[in-house]
């Protein structure tokens, strides 16, 4: 376990590149999974019933099926869908997008419903929009209380993006399978890309926990 | 100004409202009084339309703009009737002056300079000018209902609602408050105020409604309800606000 690590001499830009497109794919998906997930959250929220229980579907939908099976449904369904060759990597995005923007509904559904009513009531006898409401004093204050929640999505993220490999994305996952492929190596490079996830996900919990902090000293500040 | 006609509200099974009819005038200073559960909050809630009347209407100079109609009357309506809430609800993430500010820009389209200048001008009238960058987190109470009151008369509206402006406040911040509500009330201001506070009432109220299960039990003159009412529970009632 602890030697015959001298095949990173030969293949360490292998597992450079797989980082990248690890952490790409992460901030990819959340980003478009934020999207996705307002978009969801308030559709949740409708006062259209057909409207939320599209919502409400899709969410259950997500949060009851396997993510491996998922990534499938989009691999084969998008391309019939859309009705064109769709890269790996955008396949991958998207699935992940859908995964965790159902994810991100409920957290931020959540952190809505957690705001004292007086807010928008207040909005609202100030004369503004249903719509200025939400975007201005809504959700501001709702994305501050759930950034915590939204930071360990973000770290599922990248772990969950690992499932992505099978569509054979070069990701931090494939790069281990790769090695341990032309080196007949078993456990070391799973070693190696299990330490550099965690190395990933440590160094986000430091900027989150450094954001955190800095977004709640804005509350008391004089 | 505003009128109630034959206002009913209900929430399933419990009618909170039974029958009101109400008509506030141009600068007049209605104070509304009643025991807790009375329907006194909802009643002032029906008026700017943060709820909607389950049967009845509401007309604003004339107008009705209850019921089905177009979500930006609602809209119009609000902003034409300014309300300051028990627990202040100023925005937390916002500072003081971009509290004040916000409406103003956003919803009557002032420019940022005109915005701020009205806001510092609104500001010095309540002696908080040094803490235009505060949050409101770090004030006290009464300076952030003084601050409320002021972002919402930022917006210019035509009336003010209270809802128990002062019930929220420790007891020394109380006076602060109704000093700018006096002053309010002594500009010609037309308000609306759920309150228990008998020296606003009596200094500046024009009219004084007792509500009661629902309904509006007895209106008069600030002397006259509070030393001869006419109905015995009202009576009962200002003796138990009187000495407690």
């Amino acid at each position: 376990m602890f030697e015959n690590y001298s095949f990173l001499a030969r293949y360490w830009s292998l597992f450079v590149k797989g980082v990248e497109t690890t952490i790409e794919l992460a901030v990819i998906s959340i980003v478009f999974g934020l999207i996705l997930g307002i978009i969801l959250a308030l559709m949740k929220r409708a006062k259209n019933w057909v409207i939320a229980i599209l919502a409400k579907m899709y969410i259950g939908f997500i949060r009851d099926t396997p993510l491996l099976v998922q990534i499938y449904i989009v691999y084969i369904g998008l391309p019939i869908v859309t009705g064109m060759d769709i890269p790996d990597f955008m396949t991958g995005v998207v699935a992940l997008t859908f995964y965790s923007a159902a994810y991100i509904a409920e957290i931020i559904r959540s952190g809505i419903e957690s705001l004292p009513t007086g807010q928008s009531e207040a909005a609202l006898s100030l004369g503004m929009s249903k719509r200025k409401v939400m975007t201005d004093i809504i959700l501001p204050q709702a994305f501050k209380n759930i950034l915590p929640a939204l930071g360990n999505q973000f770290i599922g993220n990248v772990k969950d993006s690992s499932l992505v490999s099978v569509l054979g994305i070069a990701d931090l996952m494939f790069a281990a399978q790769t090695v341990r492929g032309s080196t007949a190596l078993g456990l070391q490079p799973m070693i190696v890309a299990a330490l550099l996830y965690l190395v990933i996900t440590w160094l986000l919990n430091i900027i989150l926990s450094h954001i955190e902090r800095r977004l709640k000293s804005s509350d008391r500040v004089a | 100004m505003i009128e109630l006609h034959n206002v009913k509200k209900s929430y399933g099974d419990n009618t909170v409202l039974k029958n009101i009819n109400l008509k506030v005038n141009d600068g007049e200073v209605v104070v509304i009084i009643g025991p807790s559960g009375s329907g006194k909050s909802t009643l002032l809630r029906q008026m700017n339309l943060l709820e909607q009347p389950t049967s009845g209407d509401v007309r604003v100079d004339g107008q009705i703009v209850s019921g089905k109609v177009k979500p930006e009357i609602v809209r119009k309506t609000h902003e034409k009737i300014g309300m300051v809430f028990q627990k202040f609800n100023l925005f937390p993430h916002y500072t003081v002056l971009e509290n004040i500010t916000h409406a103003p820009k956003k919803v009557r389209h002032l420019d940022k300079e005109d915005a701020e200048k009205l806001a510092l001008h609104l500001l010095g009238q309540i002696g908080l000018i040094d803490k235009k960058d505060s949050y409101p987190a770090s004030l006290s109470g009464g300076q952030q209902q003084r601050i409320a009151i002021i972002r919402a008369l930022a917006m210019q509206p035509e009336v003010l609602l209270f809802d128990e402006p002062t019930s929220a406040l420790d007891p020394e911040m109380v006076e602060e408050v109704l000093k700018v509500m006096k002053d309010l009330a002594k500009s010609g201001m037309t308000m609306v105020v759920v309150t228990h506070e008998m020296g606003f009432a009596k200094q500046v109220g024009d009219r004084v409604l007792f509500v009661d299960d629902g309904q509006i039990l007895e209106e008069d003159t600030p002397e006259e309800i509070f030393s001869h009412a006419k109905e015995a529970r009202t009576r009962s009632f200002i003796s138990k606000i009187l000495y407690t």
